[in-house]
């Protein structure tokens, strides 16, 4: 064999080998590439949670009836989530809260009748609201501020109580509440969370015994959060 | 969970709709109520003499039948006589004797209204058990409440003797409350409503 066909041959084997090598390369078919998983913890897949919250409110109208502030009022309620998105949830509350003032003793005069006596004014507001509200960032963290809307009923009761006598009435209404506040957890996607919020309530209740026309409120909410899926 | 949160957020909400607290008796029986009226066509100051018993105020008890039993004398009656006559006086006025032909009667009495009432309900459950040789059962039977009310007013009403065919006779009147409530043992709290009751009425003078 001479040298030149030597290298001829060389060059043929060579050549094949190439071929054969860009086969296997190619072939993606036999030989997927590995993916890569990329491992997160997520934790659970929250969907909905509930709610129990202290209401604390100061009303903005009707200050002649009652101007005091109220302690006395609580929120109970529950979110869902709306999609996956983790952002819109939906829901309902159902509020109560009781609002009081005393009035010392006055002489009230009307025509010839004139009356003294001291007061004891008390509204009583119930509230069943839907509400939608916006997260801004994933349920899963530990800090997780939102801002919300609601709309829904209100029903009020009016009453005066002086000595052994009262006078009472109600009123229903439309209630809008615009609402923020945020969701505080205990450690990232925490099953129980602290929750916080700011509101203005509307409302259409009015009545005219007791000179009360449209009820306007804002309060602060702070209670306890059960998350669940 | 979803189905104990409903049950929890209803039992709450039917909670709540009841909760309706109010004031403690303790502060609102403090003070009395105090109600005046007068006669817009009178001129008080056109009367000088009024009669009045210092120590007996007509008192009506709804559940009395007996006619004779309409008087309190002495003691509190007294008490509250004593002070509207010191309230008229003050006021001006002369009190004179029954006899000597007054402008006007001032007259003392006490309404009270007691009721009690009993209601009836049908327990389905478990009022009795009605025993046998065969063993026994519970059965239904009737329950029963009782409610009981009680209250009471002062009124003091001014009386013009002067016109009395015209028939214009009341001139001034007041209505105080109530008397049964009040945690005050003494009579300074219906004294003290007497002379709030003159207060409010300044017209009412000489």
């Amino acid at each position: 064999m001479t040298m030149k066909n030597i290298i001829f041959s060389i060059g043929i084997v060579m050549g094949f080998s190439g071929v054969v090598n860009a086969q296997y390369y190619y072939d993606r078919t036999k030989n997927p590439d590995k993916v890569a998983v990329q491992k997160t913890s997520t934790g659970r897949d929250f969907d909905h949670f509930f709610y129990f919250s202290w209401d604390l409110n100061k009303p903005l109208s009707n200050n002649n009836f009652i101007s005091s502030s109220s302690t006395t009022g609580t929120k109970l309620g529950f979110r869902k989530r709306l999609n996956d998105e983790d952002k819109l949830w939906v829901g309902g509350d159902f509020g109560w809260a009781v609002y009081k003032q005393y009035i010392p003793t006055q002489t009230y005069t009307v025509g010839t009748q004139s009356l003294t006596t001291d007061l004891y004014n008390y509204t009583y507001n119930y509230s069943l609201v839907a509400n939608i509200d916006y997260f801004f960032l994933p349920m899963k963290g530990l800090f997780v501020p939102y801002a919300g809307f609601g709309i829904g009923g209100s029903y009020v009761k009016f009453a005066q109580y002086y000595n052994i006598y009262g006078t009472s009435g109600d009123s229903w209404g439309v209630m809008i509440r615009p609402e923020a506040g945020f969701l505080l957890g205990f450690k990232e996607s925490s099953p129980w969370r602290i929750k916080a919020a700011y509101h203005y309530d509307y409302a259409s209740n009015t009545n005219s015994d007791f000179n009360y026309k449209n009820f306007m409120n804002t309060g602060f909410q702070v209670g306890i959060v059960k998350m669940a899926w | 969970m979803r189905k104990y949160f409903w049950i929890v957020f209803l039992a709450g909400v039917a909670f709540l709709w009841g909760c309706q607290p109010k004031p403690n008796a303790s502060d609102l029986l403090k003070k009395m109520v105090v109600t005046t009226d007068y006669n817009t066509t009178a001129n008080f100051s056109n009367y000088n003499t009024y009669w009045m018993s210092l120590d007996t105020v007509s008192y009506f008890l709804n559940t009395s039948t007996n006619p004779a039993d309409t008087l309190a004398i002495g003691g509190e009656a007294s008490e509250v006589a004593t002070e509207v006559n010191s309230k008229m006086t003050a006021a001006g006025y002369t009190r004179v004797n029954k006899n000597a032909t007054p402008d006007m009667w001032v007259h003392i009495y006490v309404v009270e209204n007691y009721s009690i009432s009993q209601s009836y309900y049908y327990n389905p459950y478990g009022y009795g058990y009605y025993g046998g040789y065969y063993g026994g059962y519970y059965g239904g039977g009737y329950s029963s409440t009782v409610s009981v009310s009680d209250q009471a007013n002062l009124y003091v009403f001014v009386v013009d003797l002067k016109h009395k065919s015209s028939g214009k006779a009341y001139l001034w009147g007041c209505n105080i409350g109530d008397l049964v409530s009040t945690p005050d043992p003494t009579s300074a709290t219906l004294l003290n409503a007497i002379d709030q009751a003159f207060k409010q009425s300044p017209y009412l003078k000489k």
